[in-house]
């Protein structure tokens, strides 16, 4: 399967009255003709629309989902599939990527909606979504209206601007800076055609806890999939969407899923010192009946593919690191080694506990950052959302929010701040 | 009885009532819950779910809800059961600022309540095995 990302940069992004890339990668949106497609759907009260840009003295909050504009221009398939698109498999092609640019979508759909992005001053620094052009979308829900209606009405509208955004650039003509090749040979040939090379997959572990907790793949509730395989490909063409409003830092927002680090790292390295056999995709429920079914299939379906080498990522923390434990401590026990990427909960000190479940099988680990440290953010000039619950988001606690605007809280309020796929402004390298 | 759920949330008096099954530990902590739960698995009882179910800290979250199966026939402490306490009583060491749920906003206080019984709702309709849903 072959997918070709066809990207076309953008450098800034304005209201206009034809939404089209410019000749100078400005972005302009024609904000009517947006708002009457998303107000097809009947459940908002109203919505409004707003622009950041990186270094702006802006503040979004609470963000709900990040999505990155993407159509597809040819190959079989639609973005999003099962989602705003048809359910046919995606990843192969070519799909059509503003790249550098974002649809925020922000709604208060509990209480205690969280996650903050600031396009300037230290949070910035945290967060990914500092560095693209975002327009931003808040969703008042119609009086009455269930949360998981609210959740889904915002879900679908943020992808639908998503889709919009993409296909009306590039219907306007925008053309690409530069294009990426994405392509996998069938099973049959991968296993023969770099022999002294041994055979990694991926074990891409999806937040399916319930109510806010959620993901779906083609539009299916990944918490009733039994483990599954997927071709990495199908993951840029938005084949996994978040449902997941719950810890900003480390839920793995619909951006972060169409541009998984992992999945690029380990194209990157295919070939050179890895032979990268696949993806498996695997769930985090809560009963622990059900975990050992996910666990014990997935680490079944690896063994199948007769890997060596299993890269696991989790989504979230507490539950799903027992998750992760378990499915590290079967593989190392099928005879499979383990990489397993995480971020801490280690305490405002760094001195507690990280994980809420460990094993001594876990000797190979990439942690994204402690989640707990705390983080002082500035008053800023404009706020896009609403700021009144931060002294109960988590990460924040009574007082956060102080009366000239700056709050303190802990990291685990900025929306992608320790992304557990490594999507991250911080961190190491080994030169 | 096969199986018991301790929580301290109120909501899941609608469609369950009060019964032995289902206790209702109205206004306790939800550090109080875990040790109500620490007592049964000491007595050989076993979680069907994690504790630390949600992506909420137990100090942020006023509201916990466990379901455990009772001890079978050869009895004994479950290991794992036992681990997994152990695990969440560590969790509800929390930072003196935290938020406690008296103070928390109305909405916020029922949206906790009812997203708590939103998770664990197919748990225990599985093991208690009846009720409805609100």
């Amino acid at each position: 399967m072959k997918l070709e990302l066809h990207k076309a940069r953008v450098r800034g992004i304005q209201w206009g009255g034809k939404t089209a890339l410019g000749g100078n990668r400005v972005l302009q949106v024609n904000r009517a003709e947006l708002m009457e497609l998303l107000a097809e759907d009947g459940r908002f009260a109203s919505i409004d629309m707003d622009i950041a840009r990186p270094g702006e003295s802006v503040r979004i909050v609470p963000v709900k989902d990040v999505i990155e504009p993407r159509c597809k221009i040819e190959g079989s398939g639609e973005m999003f599939p099962g989602m705003v698109g048809d359910v046919e498999s995606a990843g192969e092609g070519k799909t059509f990527v503003l790249e550098g640019a974002a649809v925020v979508t922000c709604g208060k759909i509990v209480g205690f909606q969280e996650g903050i992005i600031d396009m300037s001053g230290n949070a910035a620094e945290y967060t990914p979504f500092s560095c693209t052009y975002n327009l931003a979308l808040i969703f008042q829900p119609t009086e009455g209206l269930e949360i998981y209606e609210y959740e889904q009405a915002c879900r679908l509208a943020g992808l639908k601007a998503a889709l919009y955004l993409a296909r009306k650039a590039h219907e306007a003509g925008a053309g690409a800076d530069n294009v990426e090749t994405y392509e996998l040979p069938s099973m049959t040939e991968s296993f023969t055609k770099f022999p002294n090379l041994p055979k990694v997959a991926y074990l891409y572990q999806l937040q399916t806890q319930g109510l806010l907790h959620d993901s779906y793949v083609y539009g299916l509730d990944a918490k009733r999939l039994l483990s599954t395989l997927i071709h990495p490909n199908e993951t840029m063409d938005g084949a996994i969407v978040s449902g997941n409003c719950v810890s900003a830092c480390d839920k793995n927002s619909t951006f972060v899923h169409q541009n998984n680090p992992v999945i690029k790292a380990l194209y990157a390295r295919h070939g050179v010192d890895v032979n990268f056999v696949g993806v498996i995709l695997t769930n985090e429920n809560v009963t622990l009946a059900d975990k050992r079914r996910s666990s014990a299939y997935a680490v079944k379906l690896a063994s199948m593919l007769g890997v060596e080498g299993l890269v696991i990522s989790e989504e979230g923390f507490g539950n799903p690191d027992a998750d992760l434990i378990m499915n590290c401590r079967r593989a190392e026990s099928a005879g499979i080694r383990t990489v397993l990427i995480t971020d801490e909960f280690a305490g405002r000190d760094g001195a507690s506990q990280s994980l809420a479940d460990a094993t001594p099988e876990a000797d190979a680990v990439v942690s994204t950052g402690n989640a707990n440290m705390m983080i002082e953010l500035p008053p800023v000039e404009r706020v896009i959302g609403y700021t009144d619950y931060v002294d109960v988001i988590a990460g924040g606690f009574s007082g956060s929010l102080r009366e000239d605007g700056s709050i303190e809280v802990e990291l685990q309020a900025i929306t992608g701040a320790t992304c557990e796929l490594g999507f991250n402004r911080t961190g190491a390298k080994t030169l | 009885m096969r199986s018991v759920c301790v929580t301290n949330n109120p909501l899941w008096r609608d469609g369950y009532g009060e019964t032995e099954a289902v206790r209702v530990m109205e206004e306790a902590a939800a550090a109080d819950v875990f040790i109500a739960a620490r007592d049964l698995v000491h007595k050989g009882w076993r979680f069907a779910g994690h504790p630390l179910y949600g992506n909420f800290s137990p100090t942020r979250h006023p509201y916990r809800t466990l379901v455990l199966i009772a001890p079978g026939e050869a009895g004994g402490l479950d290991m794992e059961s036992l681990a997994l306490l152990e695990q969440a009583l560590e969790a509800c060491r929390g930072d003196a600022r935290d938020i406690a749920a008296g103070e928390m906003p109305a909405r916020m206080k029922s949206d906790f309540a009812m997203l708590d019984r939103s998770l664990m709702e197919e748990i225990v309709k599985r093991y208690i095995g009846r009720g409805g849903s609100l």
